[in-house]
């Protein structure tokens, strides 16, 4: 039993990482634009397929997770351009919307080109670990060491960089931002490119873990709207901490109940939360 | 004239992390007053009113209404006492029509509010008052205009309206001339005279114009960051060296 | 605006009204069993999406969980017609009752969010018991939901056999025009005023001295309660349910309806139900597989260009025109 939890802990760490790497896109694109992207889970399955497609045409897993951002952020400023650009400043209702037929219209495209048919990329990095009792897989060792470092580097970005210092203050004060000579349209289409490439990438990890499938998103977008409320939109390290500590309560509660209660039980801990501090744990609004 | 307290404040503070907004402020309104408060921006005055109508909660200090502790209510419990606020930045409904936006405050008025089902009867009465208020306003031939086509004077006009709408007992204005021409300022100045004279008789203004306030006030507190720093009836206040001070080169 | 204008304006409205209503009572003697079939269901997603428009056309909040409330009802419906007594119009009674007594315990919670939050909070909420429905297979038969007998419809001394679409057509157009005709009234009322002030401006509605929570708490109930009556409708149509009807797509398409009807003007979701239903019906069956990606696209498109919709923007012309006929005419 013991053994059980604590592999539960720890694949909740594992996964705690990879959403984070998601729900942080959908914090950085809700603190940026003001926008709930409702298709952020299609992007995330985008990111899975393309990873997929990669793998099987060009043989080589890590030239997938570097393709899969990369084609989600392009994807993310067409995206951008052809839609969300013309919402900027709209009623909340009109970005719910975009983003709800861009969701439509991302799951089934896949749905047309890639199948119905749920297929799984085999296991890259096939060995395992000794671990309590057993033997843990490297390759989820490694999904959360990279989503740790790419996290850490993103936090890196946002302080020091020139386009991080932009994102932060046309974030803070969009008037002064673009008083001082900040290229806000440009930094906010950098900012959808960026969440969406989040998205993708955490698609891309994920695909050899859970079977791809174009319906994969919607399990993973409820705990990603979940980890972003009760953290508070708008916080990067929030999200991260919030998301941990999500998916390990659901993966602990699996053991016991089963997978549809454990979310619901995570749900509840949302609303908890929520009572105490109504803008989230590190909400700052 | 009753000297009965209509409200008052005792030791009010609030503090904005960090920032004392106000500082052990004590206030006093009697019935049939009209009261000024004036001071320099950021001093505390809208906040004040924003204590006062429930949507701040004060670190310390009460706020008494008619005898009441009414320091924790929430701003409709607080409004259903009979105080009522307007706001500096016009604050109506855009896409209601003029006579749905004094409606909305008449409606309450005759306690009708949580009817489902349209009675006939007592709908002709509301109609009434609202045509009655439009009327006082001159705002009669704009019924039918959705509240966000007319003039900002208007607006400011509506805005009262609204306030005043629901009977209430005092009624806060939070800078009714706000944005008005000197033309428009001396009409609406006008108008609220007239009506503190007659049907709203406890009234506390915030302002900047000092012509408005000698016009309607007969008392005038200022505040200076947070705090009460004088009070007195308005020639007094006038001639406070420390007053005139704060307001160097205004007109005083 | 001129007393002639107006009335003019509303005689047309009228005329317009009874028009319709002679064709729904018509229709179902005229049209042959398929297209009947459509018309029935239009009925019944027009009044799903009629909950849609008063939660948000009228409140201004979006949910996007209206789902949840249509499932409940179906299942409501069935659950008494099959396990408690065989009557219509206790399962009828009893999908309301479902749908009721959700809306208010989670409108409870929900209303006390801001707009952002409230959004993804109904998202979560409905997408959640999407799931539990298709797990609990034994309670909800899943995505085979669950066949049920219709039982003999009982209106005070008579019998009617639901077995003739026809009947059913009555039935459900008579259960949706009472229900359009409450909530038209409700919003005719008090209330129902100080519901749309909520929209308009709710901290000023507040500082009026409304209780806007549970004026909230109010219409978000009614919502889900209509939402819940069309989804005792389904399975009186259909006499089955499943736990698709939880799907988070069907909250989508109320949503579509709604806006591209006209949201705020109640007859905009019967519309839009019917421009859409129709179409998709219509569309063959190749393009069947396209039918998402247009909804996502035509979605995009409406809230871009047409937000106000059919109706609304019908409306907005006609008002337009009316003001500039007005002497010394301001548009």
């Amino acid at each position: 039993m013991m053994e059980l939890i604590i592999s539960q802990v720890v694949n909740g760490l594992v996964w705690g990482l990879i959403l984070a790497l998601i729900s942080i896109g959908l914090t950085l694109i809700y603190g940026q634009l003001e926008i709930v992207n409702v298709a952020h889970g299609a992007l995330y399955t985008v990111g899975a397929v393309v990873s997929y497609y990669a793998f099987a045409s060009m043989g080589g897993w890590v030239f997938s997770l570097i393709v899969s951002p990369v084609v989600l952020a392009l994807l993310g400023l067409i995206i951008y351009l052809t839609t969300i650009r013309f919402a900027l400043g709209k009623p909340p209702i009109v970005t719910v919307i975009i983003t709800y037929g861009i969701l439509f219209i991302l799951e089934q495209t896949v749905f047309l080109t890639y199948g119905g048919v749920p297929r799984s990329i085999p296991n890259p990095i096939p060995y395992n670990i000794p671990f309590i009792g057993g033997d843990y897989p490297l390759y989820r060792v490694f999904c959360a060491v990279f989503s740790a470092l790419v996290i850490f580097c993103l936090m890196g970005f946002l302080k020091w960089t020139r386009y991080g210092l932009w994102t932060r203050a046309t974030k803070q004060d969009y008037e002064t931002a673009m008083n001082m000579g900040i290229p806000v349209r440009r930094v906010y289409a950098f900012v959808f490119c960026l969440g969406s490439a989040l998205a993708g990438l955490g698609g891309a990890l994920a695909a050899p873990i859970s079977s791809v499938t174009f319906t994969m998103g919607h399990s993973i977008i409820i705990d990603a709207f979940i980890v972003v409320i009760m953290a508070g939109f708008g916080s990067v390290i929030g999200t991260l901490v919030a998301s941990l500590v999500i998916e390990v309560v659901i993966g602990v509660s699996a053991a016991f109940v089963n997978p549809v209660m454990a979310k619901v039980i995570g749900m509840a801990l949302m609303v908890v939360v929520l009572f105490i501090r109504p803008e989230g744990l590190f909400g700052e609004e | 004239m009753n000297n009965d307290v209509v409200l008052r404040t005792e030791q009010l503070s609030i503090t904005f992390g960090g920032l004392k907004a106000l500082n052990g402020v004590d206030f006093e309104i009697r019935q049939g007053e009209v009261l000024a408060i004036i001071g320099p921006n950021g001093a505390g005055k809208t906040t004040f009113f924003n204590v006062l109508s429930g949507n701040l909660r004060p670190s310390n200090g009460r706020v008494i209404f008619k005898g009441e502790d009414i320091t924790a209510l929430a701003p409709h419990e607080i409004c259903r006492r009979g105080l009522s606020r307007t706001y500096q930045k016009t604050s109506i409904f855009q896409d209601l029509t003029v006579f749905e936006n004094v409606r909305l405050g008449a409606q309450i008025g005759h306690g009708q509010h949580n009817s489902w089902l349209r009675g006939a009867l007592s709908d002709k009465a509301v109609v009434a008052v609202v045509e009655e208020l439009l009327v006082m306003g001159g705002l009669d031939h704009q019924a039918k205009q959705p509240a966000g086509t007319l003039s900002h004077g208007d607006q400011r006009l509506l805005e009262i309206l609204i306030g005043i709408s629901t009977r209430p007992e005092l009624l806060l204005l939070d800078e009714p001339s706000a944005g008005l021409s000197a033309k428009e300022t001396r009409e609406i100045t006008r108008w609220v005279k007239e009506l503190s004279q007659t049907t709203i008789r406890n009234v506390i203004i915030v302002e900047h114009d000092m012509d408005v306030i000698t016009e309607l006030a007969s008392a005038i507190y200022v505040l200076n960051y947070g705090e009460v720093l004088c009070q007195g009836p308005v020639g007094e206040v006038k001639c406070n060296p420390q007053v005139q001070e704060i307001y160097l080169g205004k007109s005083v | 605006m001129t007393t002639e204008g107006q009335t003019h304006s509303s005689r047309i409205g009228w005329l317009v009204v009874i028009g319709v209503a002679i064709c729904l009572l018509v229709a179902p003697h005229v049209l042959d069993r398929y297209p009947r079939y459509i018309l029935t269901e239009i009925i019944i997603w027009g009044l799903f999406a009629l909950g849609f428009d008063i939660i948000f056309g009228k409140t201004g909040l979006l949910n996007f969980g209206m789902s949840s409330f249509f499932g409940l009802g179906a299942y409501g419906f069935v659950f008494a017609v099959k396990y408690v007594y065989p009557s219509v119009w206790l399962g009828i009674l009893s999908g309301m009752a479902f749908a009721m007594v959700f809306s208010i315990v989670v409108g409870w919670i929900v209303t006390r969010f801001s707009s952002h939050y409230f959004v993804v909070f109904t998202i979560v909420i409905s997408m959640i018991l999407f799931l539990l429905a298709m797990n609990l297979r034994s309670i909800t038969g899943a995505d085979e939901g669950i066949n049920i007998r219709l039982p003999n419809l009982q209106v005070i001394a008579w019998e009617f056999s639901l077995r003739s679409p026809i009947t059913k057509y009555y039935l459900i157009l008579g259960v949706a025009a009472v229900a359009f005709l409450v909530v038209w009234l409700f919003f005719d009322s008090p209330m129902g005023r100080a519901v749309v002030a909520i929209r308009e401006n709710e901290a000023r509605a507040q500082m009026i001295g409304y209780n806007t929570a549970h004026l909230k708490l109010v219409a978000y109930t009614l919502s889900g309660t209509v939402a819940g009556l069309a989804g005792a409708m389904y399975p009186l149509l259909n006499s089955t349910t499943s736990a698709e009807l939880f799907f988070w797509i069907l909250s989508g398409k109320a949503v579509l309806w709604t806006v591209v009807g006209g949201a705020g003007t109640l007859w905009g979701p019967f519309l839009g139900a019917a421009v859409l239903v129709s179409a998709e019906d219509a569309l063959s069956s190749w393009l069947v597989d396209f039918y998402p990606i247009l909804v996502g696209v035509l979605l995009i498109a409406i809230i871009l260009l047409a937000p106000k919709g059919i109706l609304g923007t019908l409306l907005e012309w006609v008002a337009d025109r009316r003001a500039s006929m007005e002497p010394g005419g301001k548009s």
